[in-house]
Formats: structure tokens, sequence, C-alpha cells
């Protein structure tokens, strides 16, 4: 994005983090998991797996192959749902478009967009469906993104509140 | 988020003469609000400054946002999920506080080094609480930067890099510490206004030769021993001292380590002397005078030396070898010594 240069993980780049703000981007999109068409999840799950597979090798899709995925998916989903409006097809488009960002997921600040997009998508599960057996669905998700999903929290704070 | 990317270069922008402006004034600001500190130093509510990281900015745009969801689709779950938010937000600023509040500076020194090598501003901090306090930072305004973690109830010490280009004084006005702990939304810092000074001796350079001997011309030599070495005693052991010149035998009889005493040969007194070089610019002749004070020191040798207005009389032993430095790391220079 910035520096095409630097590696993907340096050296000691945890790897922590990184799984944590994957954790809370799927747990997003298993929320929708019944109400987006199946191949946007499969998509969204798939990018996620390619990014951790690819922290493991250390190696990412170039920008141009970022590029040419993202125009690929917005014109699926323009055909499917005929609009990018709404909270159908919108959901669906963040979905897609926030597995792709996944893929350029570098330094922490990248991981807080992963983190905010798990809270949009919880928010847009919220004003899909308001059951009560949902609720604790949600408030998992809100505790991945909130506590778990932030690339600054060490494990030793937690040690320490936890007291 | 700021402090972490210092060390990059930063990309040019047509706002940095006026931030550097803000920043200057800001400075002078909490200077005279704050006074000099005396360490060690307990940083206390009043002097602790706190507002948001870019990531807290956009977490709270992103809370915003879902508020306006939530009033737009009048849904009271988003409403709730928006207020939950924002209340963990406002914990994380306390959290973030408390993390710092409260932290002991103890003690900062920057021991002399010489020039063209890095020297570093040694600092303690301590805690006294039964919580770790997480990822405090510390800061110079020259850039460098380290992060610790402090564990419950301990102290520990930081290095913070310095660069000694030239030989001289470089001060350190100020040392910023600061934390973005728990979760990066808040950071909280204060600066310790607590003069430091690191003393940079000359790099030490040159090839020419001891001078042998003269002492001789000068007439600072204590005794007049016809080049053999004359006893002078016993006294304690120093760092730095010849296994040779150990009193062993008295070591052997359970007294404390001792070392025997010679005034030595008017070979072995040296007198180095500003006026000697006179080919030399100044500042290699400042270069060549540290070089024979460090190798005289090194090989156990009585020096003394003689600047325009400074006279050190022979000696030997690291508080001489730093005086005789620190006269040439200051000569010619306005700054009163440390």
């Amino acid at each position: 994005m910035r520096t095409p240069a630097a590696p993907p993980e340096s050296a000691g780049a945890p790897l922590r983090p990184l799984l944590w703000a994957c954790a809370a981007f799927a747990g997003g999109v298993l929320l929708h998991a019944d109400r987006v068409p199946p191949w946007a999840t499969a998509v969204a799950l798939l990018l996620v797996l390619w990014r951790l597979l690819s922290a493991q090798r250390s190696r990412l899709p170039g920008a141009t192959a970022r590029a040419l995925l993202a125009l690929a998916l917005l014109a699926v989903v323009l055909v499917r749902f005929h609009t990018l409006n709404g909270l159908a097809a919108g959901t669906t488009l963040l979905l897609l478009m926030a597995g792709l960002k996944l893929l350029e997921t570098r330094a922490a600040r990248d991981q807080c967009v992963m983190v905010g997009a798990g809270l949009f998508l919880l928010l847009a599960a919220c004003l899909d469906r308001q059951e009560l057996a949902r609720t604790p669905l949600y408030g998992l998700q809100a505790w991945l993104c909130s506590f778990r999903g932030s690339p600054a929290l060490s494990g030793q704070f937690r040690a320490a509140i936890s007291r | 988020m700021g402090a972490t990317t210092a060390g990059a270069p930063r990309r040019w922008s047509p706002f940095a003469p006026l931030a550097a402006a803000l920043n200057a004034r800001t400075a002078r600001w909490m200077r005279r609000r704050q006074g000099v500190d005396q360490l060690p130093v307990v940083l206390e509510r009043r002097r602790l400054y706190i507002l948001p990281t870019r990531a807290g900015l956009a977490f709270s745009a992103l809370l915003f946002l879902m508020l306006l969801a939530g009033l737009n689709y009048a849904n009271s779950l988003a409403l709730f999920l928006t207020f939950l938010l924002t209340g963990f937000v406002l914990v994380v600023m306390q959290q973030c506080h408390r993390n710092l509040l409260g932290t002991e500076v103890v003690a900062g020194i920057a021991p002399a080094v010489f020039a063209r090598s890095t020297g570093a501003l040694q600092l303690t901090l301590g805690n006294t609480l039964d919580v770790p306090r997480l990822h405090l930072e510390a800061r110079l305004p020259q850039g460098a930067l380290r992060a610790v973690d402090l564990p419950a109830r301990t102290r520990l010490r930081l290095e913070l890099p310095l660069a000694a280009p030239a030989r001289g004084v470089v001060r350190i006005d100020r040392v910023r510490l600061s934390t973005a702990q728990p979760f990066g939304l808040f950071r909280a810092w204060t600066w310790v206004h607590t003069p430091i000074t690191l003393l940079v001796y000359p790099h030490p350079h040159g090839a020419l030769p001891m001078p042998a001997d003269s002492a001789r011309h000068t007439g600072t030599r204590p005794h007049a021993g016809a080049g053999a070495d004359e006893w002078l005693g016993l006294r304690p052991f120093r760092d730095g001292d010849s296994p040779r010149q150990v009193d062993w035998k008295a070591y052997a009889r359970e007294a404390p380590l001792l070392v025997k005493e010679y005034v030595h040969g008017a070979s072995e007194l040296r007198l180095f002397e500003f006026s000697q070089l006179a080919h030399l610019d100044q500042e290699a002749r400042l270069s060549q005078l540290a070089r024979w004070v460090v190798d005289a020191e090194a090989h156990g040798e009585r020096y003394g030396l003689l600047l325009p207005g400074v006279r050190l009389l022979p000696d030997r032993g690291p508080e001489h070898r730093h005086r005789c430095l620190a006269a040439l790391a200051l000569f010619g220079l306005a700054e009163a010594p440390v």
C-alpha cells in the first residue's frame, strides 16, 4: 500500500494480533452467513484463509491483483443485486471489500480497520434482526472486536485486569 | 500513534512549520507551568495530559456512524451496542491515564562518551503499584524512543541512545514519558523537565608519539629520583591498577588489596601540553591529547595536562582520566563544566 519494498511480516511482528483481527472479521461474516448469498460468505472466509496462509509464507498479492479482485467482486455484486444500496447489497459489499482489505494488513493500523469492519458487520446484523435468541452471538462478536481484537492489547494487561 | 512512527521520515506537509511553531509554544507553556523537576519525581495527576490517538478518533467516528444508523432505523439493539462501546471507550481512557499515573522517575544520567560514538541517557523508572504498567514509552526531543513494561513493584533502567557527533556538551532539557496502553485508543503523556548533560570527549585520534619526560623541562616532577623508581607507600586498590603492582604478600596476610606505589622515573611521567602541538589545528590537537590521555591511562602511567588556562598535575586513575578528558571536551567552549 505505502511501502511495497517492506516485507509483509517483519521478523519480530507478532502473529497474535493478526489472528484476533481475522477472528473479529470472521465472526462478523458468520453473523450474516444465513442472510447474504452463500458464495459471498465463502469468498470472505476464503480471503481470511488466504491471509492466514500467507502470514506463514510471508507473501501477499500485489496491488494490481488486489485492484482486479476488487473490481471483479464489485461487478458480481452489481450483477446479482442490480444495486449497491440497501442492507443486503451493502452488507455483501462490506463483507467482500473488508475481506480484500485483510489482504493488505501490515501495520497495527490496518488491523484496527479490520476490527472496525467487524463492528460494522455487527451493527448491520443488529439492524437486520434483533431477536433475543441472537443476543449472545452479538455479545460474543462485540467482545471479539473490543477486547480481543485490539492490536495494542498484550497478554499481561489481560492478566492484570482479570485479577 | 504518532510517537511510534517518529523514527521514520515524515511526509512533507504544508502545515509542518505551523505544527512546529505550535509544538514549541506548547513546550514553553508546559515548562512554565511545571517548572524544573528534581529527580526522583512521581508523576502526579496535575501534570499528565491525555488525548485520543488516531485510532481513538477513528473509533469515535465509527461510534458516531453507529449512533446515526441506530437512530435512523430506530433500532434499539444498535443503539445499545453504540452506548456499550462508548462506555468501553470511556473506561479505556481512565485505564490509560492510570497506566502512567504514579510512575516514578528515579534517576536520569548520561555517562560521558567519546565524540563520533553514541551516548545514552540511562533513565530509571519505578512502579510502586501491585499491578504492572504496560508499554511505557520514553522519548527524547532528539527522537530516540524506547518502550518498556514495568512489572509490579520493580525498577527498570531504560537506555535512550543519543548521538554524540562532536566534542562538547549535549543538553537534554526534557524527556517525554507516554503510554497508549491499553487498546491504543488514548495516549497519556507527560514531560519531565530535568536538565541532564551528556559530556562528549574529543574523538581520540592522532599518531604522534607520546612526549617522553616533558616533566624535566617544566619541573613539576615531585621527586628528583635519578631514573630509578622511588618507594612511596601503599594505597588501596583501584580499578585499573596493574596486578603487578599489587602487594600480594600483604594480601596473603589477609590485609586488604593494596598497591605498591612508586614515584616513577622520568621516562614514565608524562606531561601533555597543548602548546607542543602548534603545527595542528585546535580540534586535531585536542584529539591527539585525548589519544595520549587514553593511552597513558591504559598503560598505567602518570600523566598531567597543560592547556591554556587549565593545569592538571600528573596523576592517574579513572577520576583523573575523566578530569583530563572533560577539560579537553570543554576547552574553548562557553559551557560551564557539569
